[in-house]
């Protein structure tokens, strides 16, 4: 396949044979040679072959192979004359990332740090399979799914501050959960309020470095060993069987033929089926909202009952990994409302955006990327430039390189436990093989990601963070 | 024969299973897929959960199969051990599914497990009754998708279509303390499926999202 370099960190895909569009890469001359290795930039090209496809099929720097989709692929279309599709959202409907700030630093927790998970680990419901506390029934969940985190603010979880912090104030309004399977709802009722498994994490952090002070207090972020916490986790079985359930639909209704792969399978977005796979995805992504909202009002009782207070633990921000949004972006000179698409790709909105609060909207958005476990993660800000560049995008995480079947021959869960105490990073998992799978060593150099979001100008440091203690679902 | 082999996959889980049947490989991705997750070999069977799934090709029949497995986990925290007398059947049907409402009439046991299909008609109702509002307004839908799917509605109408029907028996037990898990599917994919007969061995090839 025939790739362009056009700068350092740009590469592209000319358009040719069916594709309406070129592809885009932004990628270091490494990452790219990784992506060559699987199917990332077939994948890439794909979806610049489908119906109203505007300005480029672009990928993120943390690329890889995924389901018709590459992971860190971004696409946007016209909403009359394109598409809506589940493999461009991802199965993880709104897997996505909240950051608390606190006042603590490091010398505050360095004694209390197994207190500290020990309680996070008994107050969070983690693990596959597990169940919440939560006693929901249809009706409530009825009301998750259209409020989203608003629902869990008015239960008693956390502050309407929260809501002001995160993408989409927590709530999509376009939600509507009467196209929403009774399986799915089946599967959503036992699960709010958990963790999950697999690459779900929650972990408490402490600043090692500050790459731009101004911006870094305007999130909240003050000083390095300052400590910070991170909530990784998505919509769970609902968001999950809501994908399957409408890439089944679609394959019955509107069929496969013609699609350069069956896993992009979509419907228009005016359809009657392409509205109510929209609907439905935004009821998943507040039922994630709402998830992660009370997970965070849970770790701050943790750290009031270790710790003594929960004061200044205020939110920072919450943002989607993987989604399609409506949103508004310039195209051949006009302001005009497309539906893009984000799969394994974060939001990076600069300053002057009205979608952001009143708080970051001089500033840009918080963006959150978080490494592999046990490593470093960052915060980024959205910039202006990104608009033109990426529709506002850039990566979400590290992306893996090794399966999780090599990861479990080389690596034993109890090893990396060890190994990570030895860095001075607690870590308790609810299973020893999930926490093998999850070696970093299976992962890309999230310090190179964040380097080619910062180079290209889709995504600007603020901060560097290091876990102190990790838990696994 | 092994039963199956679990590949090499960066992102996820990907296994390949084998039979000297459709059936028997079918059989052998369920185990697959649970093994990536439990020890279906320590499951004691204890509980029996008859499953019925249809699918308009091999691909999709595979994909409902194996979703009931995840279904079941999270919803009744069953955990399969084995699975015991599958059918695999080409059915035909009407395009809207009026033999279904037949065996119904018939007094016909609904199996557990069934899947979406009381919730497909339901969303069927809505996308008709959507496309005749569309019709009487006189307003189109743009986009080549849309036409085309009005296309195959509009030839198939009243015409039969083929499509398989599966079913089996899980056996297995409920998931308390006792049985350990290590890993969770999120969904079945259709990335890299396949399904293969060459002589007398059937390969089932499936990738999940882990």
């Amino acid at each position: 396949m025939d790739i362009k370099k056009v700068t350092e960190y740009i590469w592209e895909i000319p358009q040719h044979g069916e594709m309406r569009v070129p592809a885009r890469i932004y990628a270091s001359h490494k990452i790219l040679e990784a992506a060559k290795h699987d199917l990332t930039l077939q994948q890439a090209r794909n979806v610049a072959c489908l119906p109203g496809i505007q300005r480029m099929s672009y990928v993120m720097p943390d690329a890889h192979q995924g389901y018709g989709f590459p992971i860190g692929g971004v696409a946007a279309f016209d909403l009359d004359e394109g598409i809506i599709s589940p493999g461009g959202v991802g199965y993880d409907i709104n897997c996505g990332v909240r950051l608390l700030k606190t006042d603590y630093m490091e010398k505050d927790v360095t004694d209390k740090r197994k207190e500290l998970l020990a309680e996070i680990f008994k107050e969070v419901p983690a693990g596959v399979g597990k169940g919440g506390i939560t006693r929901l029934n249809r009706n409530i969940l009825n009301e998750v799914l259209i409020k989203g985190a608003e629902w869990a603010v008015e239960n008693g979880y956390g502050t309407r501050d929260d809501l002001q912090r995160t993408e989409e104030l927590g709530r999509m309004k376009d939600a509507d959960p009467s196209y929403i399977s009774s399986r799915a709802l089946e599967r959503g009722i036992p699960q709010l309020g958990t963790l999950g498994a697999g690459n779900h994490f929650l972990e408490f952090q402490k600043v090692v470095q500050i790459y731009d002070k101004n911006i870094a207090e305007s999130f909240g972020i003050y000083r390095e060993e300052q400590i910070l916490v991170m909530i990784h986790c998505g919509s769970r079985g609902l968001g999950h069987q809501v994908a399957t359930d409408f890439i089944h639909l679609m394959e019955n209704k509107i069929g496969i033929k013609g699609l350069p792969d069956r896993e992009l399978v979509n419907a228009p977005f005016k359809s009657s089926l392409g509205q109510q796979y929209y609907k439905s995805m935004c009821a998943a992504v507040n039922y994630a909202f709402a998830n992660r909202q009370m997970i965070a009002h849970w770790v701050r009782d943790v750290f009031r009952k270790v710790l003594g207070s929960s004061k200044g633990m205020d939110q920072v921000y919450d943002v989607c990994h993987n989604v399609a949004k409506v949103e508004k972006h310039i195209i051949n000179g006009k302001e005009k409302f497309v539906c893009i698409h984000r799969k394994g790709a974060t939001r990076s909105f600069g300053a002057g955006r009205p979608e952001l609060p009143q708080v970051y909207r001089g500033v840009g958005q918080p963006v959150i990327i978080p490494g592999s476990m046990g490593t470093a993660s960052y915060i980024l800000v959205g910039t202006k430039e990104a608009e033109d560049l990426s529709f506002s995008s850039t990566a979400h995480g590290a992306g893996r390189v090794m399966s999780r079947h090599e990861a479990l021959r080389r690596f034993r869960g109890e090893q990396i436990r060890d190994e990570l105490a030895k860095k001075g990073i607690e870590l308790q998992s609810t299973s020893w093989k999930g926490v093998a799978e999850e070696a970093s060593a299976a992962y890309k150099d999230v310090n190179e990601v964040v380097k080619v979001s910062h180079e290209v100008g889709i995504g600007r440091l603020v901060a560097k963070v290091v876990p102190l203690g990790v838990m696994k679902g | 024969m092994e039963r199956y082999k679990i590949l090499e996959h960066t992102a996820d889980a990907k296994f390949q299973a084998f039979g000297h049947t459709l059936e028997e490989a079918f059989t052998n991705a369920a185990l697959a897929t649970a093994a990536l997750m439990w020890d279906w070999k320590k499951v004691r069977k204890n509980v029996r959960f008859p499953i019925e799934v249809t699918g308009k090709d091999l691909e999709q029949l595979l994909s409902h199969f194996l979703e009931e497995i995840i279904y079941l986990l999270e919803t009744r925290l069953f955990l399969i051990g084995s699975v015991e007398n599958i059918t695999i059947q080409k059915i035909e049907k009407f395009k809207n599914d009026r033999q279904q409402e037949k065996d119904k009439e018939a007094g016909k046991e609904e199996l557990k497990g069934t899947g979406n299909r009381e919730w497909e008609r339901k969303v069927e109702k809505y996308i008709s009754q959507d496309e005749k509002a569309r019709e009487e307004k006189g307003s189109e839908e743009k986009g080549e998708w849309s036409s085309k799917a009005k296309e195959e509605d509009e030839e198939s109408k009243g015409k039969f279509e083929e499509a398989y029907r599966l079913q089996a028996v899980f056996l297995g037990d409920n998931f308390f303390e006792d049985y350990e898990i290590y890993g969770g599917v999120k969904a079945i994919t259709y990335n890299e499926m396949k399904i293969e007969q060459k002589d007398d061995l059937v390969t089932v090839q499936v990738v999940v999202d882990m």
